[in-house]
């Protein structure tokens, strides 16, 4: 049988994510040692935990930067710029299908493919995450790791507290990210497509079968995209004729 | 009424030579005797059994922004010092703290007899014995009260950790006290990271004293027994709380957290630096995802099974 699989996750990407993904389970395992630590029942040691904890964070960094500059290399980052038009509903439509249509066995709402991997939501959220709350995370960080440079007073605050809260804060809903990430991966074509297609490359995407054509939302290409492309082609075959 | 008059001024007269102006001269103005020689910074002598120079220099500046600011030089010092020249047997004058500080009433929240009990188990008196003294420490003229009333706990820090590293961050005077040439503090806690912020941020005492003193503790422990596991510090039950926050507002810490009570005083220990309502509002946004999360799983198993039973 012929696979209709593309490839969709080049190999740096896939290393970035499994490393990124490892660092991430040190960094939240130490961290939350460090932040609930007491003497009673540690289970890691205080300064061991912060040794791997500054060690993970300092490997995320590099980890990261690398992500960025083979983003834009390779033209990835495209994946993370959401589309205007329609933004809203189209999130109202990704969060329904998530609600409501996903226990009826319906398609995904929005096809995926090697040029649109994301859904709105996963866009959204990624971008957040990598574009805003891991440079927080990564800023605030080293700016621990180096308390004597942090502004003394914010407001009369603390900066070394304020730093801290904003780092702890940005690391809560890092977790709570990732639990979400990990759940919604099971929601692929099978329970562990998702995971599979992260490991090989390789991801069959979402098609739609069950969808009648009116309900397919218009997620590759805008109005104005298809209208477009519909001129140049017309224009082509006149030029050809 | 002449004679009313004259009555009147002959009784204002008379009592004026009866009651003459008798008004005490201030503390500040008999001490002022004191201070024409004492407030001179380089005066001093050389102790004869130790060839030691010893200060005898008074700073007023200090003094009067002191503890003891009221009092006279000779409410401590023997009387016998208003004569000058001094007499010489005045040399061996033997002061001790206690002698005004341990039955005056005023003084019982201070705990000065637990502290003298203290300091005679602490690791100083053990190896110096009567050679150690509070004076060795404590300057009497220019003590100041610290950790009860300041509120600013790097002040406090400062001030307190300054009375150690008068001797200890001097590996001369370490010698001429113990005889040793000890490692300097950088090497003795090269253990420590961040060793410039931990020393701005707690006092030394916070992990060289035994923490279950009644007032601040004076039980100055040996190397060995002091405070090395960082979590003793860097957890909920910091011993930070009984010790360098003991004076903090006790109920408002417990019950808003560590942050709340401390984050005006610009501290911030991991570990013990925790919120109490963004704890909270994390486990409950933690659990409800969980919760809603698992639901959703269930749900769509059961509907999942629903389709192969449909087929």
């Amino acid at each position: 049988m012929k696979s209709n699989k593309e490839y969709f996750y080049p190999l740096w990407l896939r290393i970035w994510h499994w490393f990124n993904a490892l660092l991430f389970l040190l960094l939240i395992f130490t961290g939350v040692n460090m932040q609930y630590a007491n003497t009673k029942s540690p289970i890691i040691e205080f300064h061991s935990a912060v040794t791997l904890h500054n060690v993970s964070g300092i490997t995320l960094t590099i980890n990261y930067l690398f992500f960025i500059i083979l983003n834009f290399v390779s033209g990835n980052y495209k994946q993370y710029v959401p589309k205007l038009n329609n933004f809203v509903s189209n999130l109202v439509l990704q969060a329904k299908y998530y609600l409501n249509g996903i226990f009826k066995n319906q398609d995904h709402p929005f096809e995926t493919s090697k040029e649109q991997k994301f859904n709105p939501l996963q866009q959204i959220t990624y971008l957040q995450i990598m574009y805003t709350v891991l440079p927080i995370m990564v800023i605030t960080g080293w700016a621990l790791l180096f308390p004597e440079v942090l502004i003394k007073q914010i407001f009369g605050i603390s900066g070394l507290t304020l730093t801290d809260i904003v780092h702890t804060i940005g690391a809560f809903f890092l977790s709570v990210f990732m639990i979400g990430h990990i759940y919604l991966a099971t929601t692929g074509n099978t329970v562990v497509s998702n995971f599979k297609a992260m490991v090989t490359g390789l991801s069959a995407g979402h098609s739609h079968q069950k969808f009648a054509e009116s309900d397919k939302a218009d997620w590759h290409l805008s109005h104005e995209e298809e209208a477009e492309i519909q001129i140049h082609s017309i224009e082509e075959v006149s030029n050809e004729n | 009424m002449k004679k009313f008059i004259f009555t009147l001024n002959a009784v204002i007269i008379l009592s004026l030579h009866i009651f003459p102006n008798s008004k005490k001269p201030s503390a500040e103005e008999f001490n002022q005797q004191c201070f024409r020689c004492h407030s001179m910074a380089t005066l001093g002598y050389k102790d004869e059994s130790s060839g030691i120079i010893k200060s005898l220099a008074v700073l007023p500046h200090d003094f009067y922004n002191s503890n003891h600011k009221e009092l006279e030089c000779i409410d401590c010092h023997s009387r016998d010092f208003t004569t000058f020249p001094h007499p010489a047997k005045l040399k061996t004058e033997n002061l001790y703290c206690l002698y005004c500080h341990k039955d005056e009433p005023k003084f019982q929240k201070y705990h000065f007899q637990s502290i003298e009990s203290e300091f005679k188990q602490s690791v100083h008196y053990k190896k110096m014995g009567d050679k150690f003294t509070c004076f060795d420490c404590h300057d009497p003229h220019s003590f100041k009260i610290n950790a009860r009333v300041n509120r600013d706990v790097k002040e406090t820090v400062l001030y307190d950790n300054h009375i150690c590293l008068k001797c200890h961050d001097n590996t001369s005077t370490i010698k001429d006290l113990s005889g040793q040439l000890l490692p300097t503090l950088n090497v003795s806690h090269s253990w420590l990271p961040h060793i410039d912020l931990h020393w701005k941020s707690v006092r030394c005492i916070d992990c060289h004293t035994s923490p279950n003193a009644p007032g601040v503790s004076h039980l100055i422990l040996p190397k060995d027994q002091a405070v090395k596991n960082c979590v003793e510090c860097h957890s909920k039950n910091s011993i930070l709380l009984q010790s360098l926050y003991k004076f903090q507002t006790k109920q408002e810490r417990d019950r808003e957290g560590f942050i709340n009570a401390v984050i005006l005083n610009n501290s911030y220990v991991i570990g013990a630096t925790r919120n109490y309502y963004l704890n909270l509002l994390s486990f409950i946004i933690f659990g409800i995802v969980l919760v809603a999360l698992s639901v959703h799983g269930i749900l769509r198993w059961k509907s999942h099974k629903g389709n192969l039973d449909e087929k």
